[in-house]
């Protein structure tokens, strides 16, 4: 067991009036994640610190925090990854509720934007699953890009993720959603991403696909929609519908 | 309609009961954590069990099901559960747009389970859960439905025997209120989470089964709680007790003792480590109790045999997960545990998720029946969807004119009073050190082996932990206050450990995850039977009653008596 110093962002906004951060002295091993030790600061220090987590294996996306700069799920970042003092903050973009715990919200209400929901015109509970290979073009661009745990750390380092840009990763489900054969509301989506504020908005610095922990190509996701919102622009310049 | 728990079970019953009434049923769902972020379905990677070849057929799913339950489902609920799942599959896929795999022509690939007599599990990769709940949330978030996230329903309230609402707490704000309903589904995913080492997410704590129990609801099987083989140990590190899937032992890794031997070659010699998860379980348990365990308390799950580039291409999530910890299951030997995964037992309902109480349903893992003594692999988010579902629709058809009676302000008044009490105090017992002595008493004394022994110093424990709890104080204010959700959790988590532990000790037999080494033999003559539990008075009403079997009869099964139990009662103080 050696120490490691967590530096860790406090805010109550009944007491607080700015945020501060206190240091804590944590005993880690090489199985430690920034998790435990906060969890270490909560049960043994008795902070009472605020945080959020869940599965504590990587798969429910509650744990996203900022650690030394960079937004991580604090259960799947050993503490022997990094070197020296740690420091944990709040995601950035979205609202701090307490300590580290920020309001998700803006988040999940651009999810809400893209009509997430899944439709389609020819299938049904009665009907038989649809026939899709899974070496078909559809395939290959949705698999990579469906297991986005909604952990928000895209949306934190985000240059530009603000209440108007839609933000990586419900463009990521839009795409999903784009070039999927069984749904029927491709159109409508691609009018909504072509919006000042849907994919023109990004600056391809690629920070998202840089901070996902589930390695989802978002950056290289969203050049594609430009790609479709063009072909869409065009088609709708040459034959514009009724 | 007031749904309690955004898992599967929880999203599935608002989904379905909008579906049916859309216009004129008011949905509310509370849970403590994110909505779809939290909870059991979320986390299943394996997959699930559904009819959709034709050369299978649900007699021979539902015929799986009852022998892995060793015969003490609820027929009639396990049928439910086998017949609807091909349904929801295309519920899944065609309307909510859930990506499964592929076989190479295109259709939904099966793989293999244990206990399948046909390759029927449906699975999206090992990441089955994220794709399930992140389609049926977006679904949600167009609906009109209304989410109130991290707001824990901390009670039941009731009128004349007859639920009405539910006083719930905004943990964000720290403000209690009454949500008034004409039907309240508990799908908070039971508390698997009661043992020192265990698969599920955190915050499951048992919180529906410990509702419906202080309001007089009956509950079955609580003794039935499955142990998965291979939990990770990974020392002081909260990823402790997840899971490294079974896959791995099918593909021929080998379990040794610290004496480097093979020791499934005593326990099961035909079937070694491809025994079933109760018999792996309980040769890991006997290993390590009997000092031939690691310094940790494990046992080691050796794959390097078969090559570190094999282990590391098929099964990359479970090498990640182990070098996150300082392990490498490809280059060697990884320390497991049996870790508790998934409860069986829960509150008594129908195919529709009635209970005894008018106005409380109940869905996925905080309701008992459907899986008897032991679930099988795949069939788990059945449970949770299929129960869903069928809880949704019942609510939408039964309730909708349902004019629910006022709720009684002393009730509510008691209950804020009880669980705003450990704030109130200073200098108390801690939350954290009962918890942790909670866990470590289900381990040695209700754990994998049982002794009636063993079970009586673990009840006298679990009834020390709960008296404690009114010694408790916790810090802070009542905003988003981690420990005093900790109080809560703990609250519920000992209740439903005393349940566990006096039925354990009641069912005096072996039988799928419940083994007692006083009674190391099934005993059919006298329990194909259902253990009941239930408040008195004086504390735990326990009995009997013998299974009924409207479908299946064992004695179609070689060696089980036909004869039915007879029926006996008893009750425990």
């Amino acid at each position: 067991m050696t120490k490691t110093t967590f530096t860790v962002h406090r805010y109550n906004p009944e007491t607080d009036s700015e945020p501060t951060f206190e240091s804590y002295d944590v005993p880690t091993s090489e199985s430690t994640s920034v998790l435990d030790g906060l969890f270490h600061i909560q049960e043994t220090i008795k902070e009472n610190l605020s945080m959020r987590f869940s599965c504590r294996q990587g798969v429910c996306g509650s744990c996203s925090m900022e650690i030394n700069g960079q937004a991580r799920l604090a259960c799947q970042t050993p503490v022997s990854e990094l070197e020296g003092e740690i420091t944990v903050r709040p995601m950035y973009n979205l609202p701090v509720i307490k300590d580290l715990v920020v309001d998700m919200e803006p988040f999940f209400d651009s999810f809400a934007e893209i009509e997430p929901s899944f439709e389609s015109d020819e299938l049904d509970e009665e009907t038989d699953p649809a026939v899709v290979k899974p070496d078909s073009d559809e395939r290959q661009v949705i698999d990579p890009r469906t297991d986005c745990v909604g952990c928000g750390a895209c949306y934190s380092s985000c240059s530009i993720a603000d209440e108007n840009y839609l933000g990586p990763a419900a463009i990521n489900k839009a795409l999903t959603l784009v070039k999927d054969s069984r749904e029927s509301r491709t159109e409508e989506r691609l009018e909504r991403l072509m919006d000042a504020d849907g994919v023109w908005s990004c600056h391809v610095q690629g920070e998202c696909t840089q901070s996902c922990p589930k390695d989802l190509p978002i950056s290289e996701g969203i050049q594609l929609l430009k790609r479709e919102a063009v072909k869409h622009g065009v088609k709708q310049r040459l034959f514009p519908s009724d | 309609m007031l749904v309690v728990g955004a898992g599967g079970a929880g999203l599935f019953a608002a989904m379905y009961a909008d579906e049916e009434s859309p216009d004129d049923l008011d949905i509310t769902i509370v849970v403590k954590k994110l909505a779809g972020k939290s909870g059991c379905t979320r986390m299943v990677q394996g997959g699930y069990n559904a009819v959709l070849h034709p050369d299978d057929s649900l007699e021979a799913h539902y015929r799986d099901t009852v022998e892995g339950g060793k015969w003490i489902n609820d027929q009639e609920l396990a049928w439910t559960l086998i017949e609807n799942a091909p349904t929801v599959i295309r519920k899944l896929e065609n309307d909510l747009g859930v990506f499964f795999d592929r076989d190479e022509d295109g259709y939904v690939h099966q793989k293999p389970f244990a206990g399948q007599s046909f390759d029927r599990t449906v699975h999206k990769g090992d990441l089955t859960g994220i794709e399930i709940m992140t389609k049926i949330r977006d679904e949600l978030l167009t609906r009109d439905v209304t989410f109130l996230e991290e707001t824990r329903a901390v009670d039941l309230l009731t009128h004349d025997d007859e639920v009405v609402g539910c006083v719930v707490l905004d943990m964000r704000s720290g403000e209690f209120e009454v949500i008034t309903a004409n039907a309240v589904v508990l799908a908070t995913g039971a508390g698997a989470t009661m043992y020192r080492i265990s698969t599920p997410a955190l915050e499951k704590s048992a919180d529906g089964q410990a509702m419906a129990f202080r309001r007089g609801v009956r509950l079955q099987d609580m003794e039935m709680m499955q142990f998965h083989p291979t939990g990770l140990l990974a020392g002081d590190t909260k990823l402790t007790g997840g899971v490294i899937e079974e896959g791995i032992r099918g593909a021929g890794a080998h379990l040794y003792n610290t004496e480097d031997e093979r020791f499934m070659s005593r326990y099961a010699p035909e079937e070694m480590e491809r025994a079933t998860r109760d018999i792996v379980s309980r040769a890991s348990y006997q290993e390590i109790m009997d000092g031939r365990g690691t310094d940790r308390d494990g046992v080691l799950l050796d794959a390097t045999h078969l090559g570190t580039d094999f282990v590391e291409e098929t099964f990359p999530g479970m090498t990640d997960r182990t070098r996150n910890v300082g392990q490498d299951l490809s280059e060697q030997p990884v320390e497991v545990s049996p870790t508790s995964h998934y409860h069986m037992g829960g509150v008594t309902i129908d195919g529709n998720c009635r209970t005894e109480l008018p106005g409380l349903y109940v869905a996925g893992e905080d309701a008992g029946g459907a899986h008897g003594a032991n679930r099988l692999g795949g069939n788990g988010v059945v449970d949770s969807t299929v129960l869903g579902k069928q809880a949704g629709q019942a609510i939408a058809s039964e309730v909708r004119d349902r004019e629910p009676a006022p709720y009684d302000p002393e009730q509510v008044e008691a209950i804020i009073t009880r669980v705003t009490a450990p704030l109130d105090r200073s200098d108390g017992a801690d939350i954290y050190e009962l918890r942790e002595l909670l866990e470590e008493t289900m381990w040695e004394h209700v754990g994998v082996v049982r002794t009636e022994e063993k079970l009586i110093e673990g009840i006298d424990e679990i009834r020390r932990v709960r008296e404690r709890l009114d010694e408790v104080s916790v810090s802070g204010s009542c905003q988003y206050n981690l420990e005093w959700n900790e109080y809560m959790d703990v609250e519920n988590l000992s209740l439903a450990a005393e349940m566990v532990a006096r039925s354990a000790l009641y069912r005096t037999e072996s039988r799928g995850a419940h083994y007692r080494e006083d009674y190391p033999t099934r005993n059919d003559d006298r329990w194909l039977a259902n253990v009941y539990v239930q408040r008195a008075e004086d504390g735990m009403h326990i009995w009997d009653e013998a299974v009924e079997f409207s479908r299946l009869t064992p004695d179609e099964e070689e060696g089980v008596a036909a004869a039915p139990p007879e029926r006996e009662h008893a009750d425990e103080g």
